[in-house]
């Protein structure tokens, strides 16, 4: 699991890796904002169907475990970054994690993210929002998993909810980002 | 239960990870009530990020 967030003494590091998180997932919400030029063309009610398509498809993915392929880049960013100066090397850790294309992807929310930015016709700051958002949300694993009473009883409540959670933030940011879409396109 | 124990039970719960989905999910609803597009995004980027906890 990619956390630092040991419990001893490990909490102070957690600002550096949140702060790298949320650069991360902003500097790539931003590079797939700036590509969604190339959908302006596109008849906006096709942009909604598009978008729609992948979140039909991401939930099904998620909902009946179909397997299918999205595209990733499928590699851990390399440990030997983690074990630099602490503060920089987890800021480096992070901005990587929070970019999203340098780690696996286990959740086909995120997919839905992509879309959402590439199609949506997004303003500057809602696409920044969205990428914030992203590495805060990527932070919250190791800041409450540090703050539980016992990290192992954190992971055991992980491994049980894990296939709901994935779920559960694949339909509702899918259903929301329709609604974005739907109510900005058409 | 001492003191003590509730403490930890109260955190255990607050940290528990359907708690913090059911927060995101909260402030998803309350931005898509608020027709904020920027806080729906927060909130859906949010969801998005935690949900890959556990990934390698």
């Amino acid at each position: 699991m990619a956390s630092p967030s040991g419990r001893r003494g490990s909490a102070a590091l957690l600002g550096p890796l949140a702060l790298g998180l949320v650069l991360g997932g902003s500097v790539s919400a931003l590079l797939f904002w700036l590509l969604s030029g190339l959908a302006q063309p596109l008849w906006p009610p096709v942009r909604v169907v598009l978008l729609a398509a992948v979140v039909v498809a991401a939930v099904a993915d998620e909902a009946f475990g179909l397997g299918w392929r999205w595209p990733q880049n499928a590699r851990q960013v390399p440990q030997a970054i983690r074990r630099r100066v602490p503060a920089l090397g987890l800021l480096q850790f992070g901005f990587e994690l929070g970019t999203g294309l340098r780690t696996f992807v286990t959740s086909r929310a995120p997919y839905v993210v992509v879309a959402l930015l590439l199609l949506a016709g997004l303003s500057f700051v809602e696409a920044l929002a969205l990428g914030a958002g992203f590495g805060v949300g990527r932070a919250l694993m190791p800041a409450t998993r540090a703050w539980h009473a016992s990290t192992g009883g954190w992971d055991r409540r992980l491994e049980r909810a894990s296939r709901e959670l994935r779920l559960a933030a694949t339909v509702l940011g899918g259903c929301a980002a329709v609604w974005i879409a739907a109510t900005r396109l058409w | 239960m001492t003191e003590s124990q509730a403490h930890t039970t109260d955190r255990g719960r607050l940290t528990d990870p359907r708690t913090t989905l059911l927060v995101l999910a909260l402030a998803l609803a309350g931005a898509v009530a608020a027709d904020s597009v920027a806080v729906a995004g927060l909130a859906i980027g949010g969801l998005a990020g935690f949900s890959l906890s556990g990934s390698p």
